[in-house]
């Protein structure tokens, strides 16, 4: 939560967006407010719509993409030195 | 010109460009206990500073920090999308622009906790990178 809001929010070239696989809303909703989300989603209705399902991710994977789609890094730390290097 | 006034007119010049098409929202106070309607007109970074058109047409100028960290964080997102592309109509003619940021930017597609439950968002800026992160409840 504090990278987001240290190292995402405030770099015009970075956005995290959330993919939500609960298949009930009300279910994102309370996971949501629970972790305090503070985070653009994706809720399992529009998953197909936004492509995100061409990763076939699991619940827990994080990876980078560029704005073509393409892969660039699945490990965190790689991802957030790329980040920093962005600004 | 005196420099205190130039600095001034620099700073609220810089803050209000780009914030001409930010539509009116609900605004929360960092401890949760009031909620208010106004539309940003500017927000000075570096000062800390926000200022927002109520309802009625005034302007109040406030610390951020009495603002929740929703509004501080849709803030430093406007801010960052107006350094990045210049105004909202930009933010989407460069997402258009991209595979991911075309689908994403959709309207309705992109969803956001407002208060207690979700509600529709758009991007503040265009990305060239983007953190896709999976989860659920279960």
């Amino acid at each position: 939560m504090e990278k987001y809001r240290k190292q995402i929010v405030p770099n015009a070239k970075v956005e995290l967006i959330h993919v939500s696989l609960d298949d009930e809303e009300a279910d994102a909703t309370k996971w949501a407010l629970e972790g305090k989300f503070p985070w653009p989603t994706v809720l399992a209705e529009h998953y197909e719509e936004t492509g995100l399902n061409e990763y076939e991710a699991f619940a827990g994977e994080s990876f980078l993409v560029d704005s073509a789609g393409k892969i660039v890094t699945k490990d965190e730390k790689e991802a957030f030195a790329k980040i920093s290097a962005l600004k | 010109m005196h420099m205190k006034l130039k600095h001034l007119l620099a700073v609220g010049i810089a803050a209000t460009i780009g914030f001409g098409a930010v539509s009116a929202r609900t605004w929360t106070s960092a401890d949760g206990s009031k909620k208010f309607e106004g539309e940003l007109k500017a927000f000075d970074k570096d000062g800390g500073k926000v200022t927002v058109i109520m309802r009625n047409g005034r302007s109040m100028t406030f610390d951020i920090a009495k603002l929740s960290e929703g509004d501080q964080t849709f803030l430093e997102e406007n801010a960052a999308g107006d350094a990045a592309a210049g105004g909202g109509d930009n933010v989407q003619e460069a997402l258009k622009a991209q595979k991911v940021g075309s689908k994403l930017s959709t309207r309705g597609l992109l969803e956001k906790i407002d208060g207690k439950k979700f509600a529709k968002y758009e991007f503040t800026k265009a990305p060239e990178f983007y953190i896709v992160y999976y989860s659920a409840s279960w």
